[in-house]
């Protein structure tokens, strides 16, 4: 069997999608390979913990922020599936790739459509740079995704410090007690690790 | 199988960011707890230098220090234990020998509502003026605590 006939049976295999000619063409090398069968039992189990965190018509109440987080944790996941890859296999995680890249694409398109706000730079938002002593520690894309808010900023050298003031943001309301947070002062690996 | 698994150059720290929460305002407030301090004179001096505006008294209500991995990002608080505000930054390259150029986004209650990709330098601070809260002015500080040599 080629390479190429490999990794296609190989991938309909994982997706239950043989047809009974090409389970039989396909079990001497399962024979073979009988670790793969572990393999595909922990695709199924990602398979289905990524149904359960997409639920396909339910929006999540933040889109953006959702996909954010998403995308940050599917990016994780992909480092942390290519790491062992260049380590430990060359074969048989060559052609796993082929289905978690699509796995991890249909998850992003997904989350895509999932969120209303996605998108860097909305129509009609601008850049704002003002002020004396402006000396470009700031690239021009500094703006909001809001456009209600302006934008402007400036750098002091005297006092060594950049500015960015943000006009026409919506208050926090009163009821928020910000009083009622941790102030503390320790190093960690950041607070976006407790999402 | 057998090899060691390779370690994952992003997670490298490659310096340290601080992030401060400062309220500022211009009624009375009460003394807001022990783990709440006020400024020092000098800071406010920089403080109000920099972003052209004075206050009556301010507040520092949070502060937090995250590292910043080469190759992910990140995300920090300034209160810890609140999502109201957040800061996420990824590392977009150096600038000059104290310089770290950062992808930055200010989120308010989970909106995104700032992006910009400042250069940070090490002991200078950038300050974000941002929402209102109680009457009063919330400013967020980030400052480049450390960078680490290439």
């Amino acid at each position: 069997m080629d390479e190429n006939r490999k990794e296609e049976l190989l991938t309909l295999w994982m997706d239950d999608g043989l047809s009974s000619a090409e389970r039989e063409e396909l079990a001497p090398y399962l024979a073979k390979h009988p670790e793969l069968e572990a393999e595909r039992e922990e695709y199924v189990r990602l398979r289905d913990e990524l149904r359960s965190v997409l639920p396909e018509h339910v929006e999540p109440p933040y889109p953006e922020f959702f996909n954010k987080h998403l995308m940050r944790q599917i990016r994780e996941e992909e480092r942390m599936e290519r790491i062992p890859a260049v380590a430990e296999v060359s074969g048989m995680w060559s052609w796993m790739r082929y289905w978690m890249v699509p796995a991890a694409a249909a998850a992003v398109v997904v989350a895509f459509l999932a969120g209303k706000e996605m998108g860097d730079r909305p129509a009609g938002a601008v850049a704002t740079t003002s002020g004396a002593g402006y000396t470009g520690e700031l690239a021009p894309g500094v703006y909001s995704a809001i456009s209600s808010v302006d934008v402007t900023t400036w750098e002091d050298p005297d006092a060594g410090s950049t500015v960015i003031v943000l006009d026409g943001l919506e208050d926090i309301p009163s009821s928020v007690d910000l009083l009622k947070t941790t102030a503390s002062l320790e190093e960690g690996e950041g607070s976006g690790k407790t999402f | 199988m057998g090899c060691a698994l390779a370690k994952d150059p992003g997670k490298e720290k490659i310096g340290t960011l601080k992030a401060q929460l400062i309220y500022a305002t211009d009624e009375d407030v009460e003394d807001l707890g022990e783990s709440r301090k006020g400024l020092s004179d000098a800071e406010k001096k920089v403080l109000e230098e920099s972003i052209r505006k004075k206050f009556k008294t301010y507040w520092m209500l949070g502060e937090d220090q995250t590292k910043i991995l080469r190759g992910y990002e990140n995300w920090t608080s300034p209160m810890r234990g609140s999502e109201e505000l957040m800061v996420s930054f990824e590392p977009k390259g150096r600038e000059g020998k104290d310089g770290l150029r950062l992808d930055l986004e200010l989120w308010q209650s989970k909106r995104k509502v700032l992006k910009a990709d400042p250069v940070l330098r090490k002991g200078k601070h950038l300050y974000i003026v941002g929402p209102k809260w109680r009457g009063g002015q919330l400013i967020i500080v980030l400052e480049l605590v450390d960078l680490l040599k290439e």
